[in-house]
């Protein structure tokens, strides 16, 4: 029956990353129109959003710093998503584990070598993220309160705490904006060669192929039970409150260590201004992408090119870089449209 | 704590409570909007996408033709317009509700700045809706200037609450709408056509968001400006949550939220209060009233036993 389901999840992750690019020629198509309405010619206003995106080295830098958050995040939904755990929180775990990142950064580096005040950051903004997320999973675990609404409700909670650390207790000092001191220089990720990317890059491969090899553990074979058939699983020695919770907590600690990322390789401060809606991004990639890894992969470099594309877009041809969100919006639409009923997790 | 009390008291005037009265009806129009959307069973997260269209829509056709209530029925039908699309994947395609409902959030705001952004130049500002004349009623003390010096909009706003509240629970669409959110199944059974009236359900929704968005640009403010509905999309979603679908309990919610927004630039003065996150507590609220139902549920099991 394992060999059936895996096969049938294959031609699945087949046609749903095909189905990722048929919704995105889409969408082009539609937003050439959109571009030739406001009065510019398509042909060039294309041409800077591919140049933008993935034309250079620098180009595919730029894109790959808009990537890594969004795709460590998505990798770490996965599991709640096959799980029929239906998390949104990434998006307030994220603001919090940068949070905790940056401050664990600034109080540390004076005492301790860059290296350890780096890893510092790195767990300090997992942990941020992970206890974000131990509310809604406890109250869904145990009281059975649907988690859709809770985490919502959790992201604003951590976008006003932050605005008000950022402006009161955590603010630093002679900062201009809402924001933290600045990270000290050696606590900045190393950059790749002469570009703007960081060894962070070096990260994303590691855990794709984490995620891909605990789908083939027993564990991993258990989650996805879990999701198709509650009671099923429970049979085959799945405990309902370890997956939810663990599930939960896993993706929140993966939205933890995407803020971290954030702070120490491209803001190298923390801003109130940190939410960038990547954490709802990435939840609506892996549920449209059904929990699989490589739909998942493909939609995170796709929407990380669209953004570097808009901006080089606004700069290039003068189309305000609110363009991505028609984009965005237009290939999430279009992709569910497409996987319809009986298709969704 | 007396010094604190009369700097609350300072706080909480007349004047805080008409400015209060005055934030509550976009919030409170959208809100009304997406209890009928939730009534039938839909959860309406585009709602923000639709309020931005609708802002967007109504402020450039009252801009271009110089007629407010032009330009409110433009955002209501801008708002009704992204509906459409909600409909079709949510309800006749049965596609993720939160997926199609984020993806036109994006869609929406997208659309709503960048035509702004495009357009900018020749989209004139105006003065907004002014105040309705009720003479010596608006002299009466407190009630005068809380209810009868307020702009059109929020009398319209009046109106539709108690004509929605009506429709929800005298007429055969309210009870329809209730029953396919109860139990699609058994509505289907009983013969309701279930698509239909959600489709309906979620029509209005986008009509409330829309008629709350223009409500800013157009009723309060004469202007657009990038994410100017800040959120209050997702506000009307956490009041619906917090008054479980209701009507007359979503008025009580925004009026209460409009009234803390209105004084947290005064409480900016009160020390000790962390203004930054007052914003937060309809959010609180929402797990708070989650929290407290499961645990009444858990008694009632426990009792059953």
């Amino acid at each position: 029956m394992r060999a059936v389901a895996i096969s049938a999840g294959r031609r699945l992750q087949g046609s749903t990353s095909a189905s990722l690019l048929l919704a995105t020629v889409a969408a082009l198509a539609v937003g050439a129109l959109l571009i030739v309405i406001v009065g510019v010619d398509p042909v060039d206003a294309y041409r800077s959003v591919w140049e933008g995106s993935v034309g250079s080295l620098d180009a595919l830098a730029q894109t790959s710093l808009r990537m890594a958050p969004l795709l460590i995040m998505a990798v770490g939904l996965i599991p709640a998503l096959r799980a029929g755990v239906f998390t949104i929180g990434s998006e307030g775990q994220f603001g919090i584990g940068a949070l905790t990142a940056g401050l664990a950064v600034l109080g540390v580096a004076p005492h301790l070598p860059a290296w350890l005040a780096i890893v510092t950051g790195a767990l300090a903004g997992a942990g941020g993220g992970l206890v974000w997320a131990i509310g809604p999973a406890l109250l869904r675990a145990f009281l059975g309160i649907d988690e859709i609404l809770t985490t919502f409700a959790f992201n604003f909670m951590a976008t006003f705490l932050l605005l008000w650390l950022l402006n009161g207790p955590a603010r630093g000092k002679d900062a201009f904006l809402v924001q933290t001191s600045p990270t000290p220089e050696d606590t900045w990720l190393p950059t790749l060669g002469d570009t703007v990317a960081n060894i962070g890059l070096l990260l994303l491969p590691a855990l794709v192929l984490a995620m891909v090899a605990f789908g083939r553990t027993p564990g991993g074979y258990r989650v996805r039970l879990y999701g198709a058939q509650p009671s099923l699983a429970a049979a085959a020695g799945a405990r309902h409150w370890r997956v939810v919770v663990l599930s939960m907590l896993v993706a929140g600690a993966a939205a933890g260590i995407a803020g971290w990322i954030q702070i120490a390789g491209v803001d190298r401060a923390v801003f109130g201004s940190v939410f960038r809606g990547y954490g709802y991004l990435a939840l609506a990639l892996v549920a449209l992408g059904r929990g699989q890894v490589a739909p998942t992969v493909l939609g995170a470099i796709l929407f990380a090119g669209l953004q570097t594309g808009s901006e080089a877009m606004q700069l290039g041809v003068g189309i305000s870089a609110d363009f991505v969100f028609v984009m965005q919006g237009l290939v999430l639409y279009l992709m569910a449209f497409r996987g319809g009923r009986g298709r969704e997790l | 704590m007396s010094w604190l009390l009369a700097d609350l008291a300072a706080v909480f005037t007349v004047g805080t409570l008409a400015s209060g009265v005055r934030l509550a009806v976009p919030t409170a129009l959208a809100a009304i909007g997406e209890a009928i959307s939730q009534r039938a069973g839909v959860f309406n997260l585009g709602i923000e996408g639709m309020m931005m269209v609708g802002a967007f829509t109504g402020f450039a056709v009252a801009s271009g033709s110089g007629s407010e209530a032009l330009g409110m029925l433009a955002g209501g039908a801008g708002g009704a317009a992204l509906a459409i699309l909600m409909a079709a994947g949510s309800v006749w395609r049965g596609t993720n509700i939160i997926v199609t409902g984020f993806a036109l959030v994006l869609l929406g705001q997208g659309l709503a700045n960048l035509l702004y952004a495009q357009n900018q130049e020749s989209l004139k500002t105006f003065e907004p809706l002014g105040e309705v004349g009720f003479g010596p009623l608006a002299d009466i003390p407190v009630v005068g200037p809380v209810l009868f010096a307020q702009n059109a909009v929020f009398y319209a706003a009046l109106v539709l609450a108690v004509a929605v509240a009506l429709l929800l629970a005298r007429t055969r669409f309210g009870l329809e709408a209730d029953a396919c959110g109860a139990d699609p199944a058994a509505a289907v059974a009983k013969g309701v056509d279930v698509r239909r009236t959600r489709t309906l359900a979620v029509l209005a929704a986008g009509l409330f968001a829309g008629l709350g968005g223009a409500a800013i640009t157009v009723g309060s403010v004469g202007n657009y400006g990038s994410n100017i509905t800040a959120g209050k999309g997702f506000v009307a979603l956490a009041l619906v949550a917090v008054a479980r679908n209701r009507i007359g309990w979503v008025l009580v919610a925004a009026l209460l939220f409009g009234t803390l927004e209105a004084s947290q630039a005064r409480l900016q003065d009160v020390d000790g209060i962390p203004v930054e996150l007052l914003p937060a507590v309809p959010w609180v609220a929402v797990v708070l009233a989650l929290l407290g139902l499961a645990i009444a549920h858990v008694v009632r099991l426990r009792r059953a036993a």
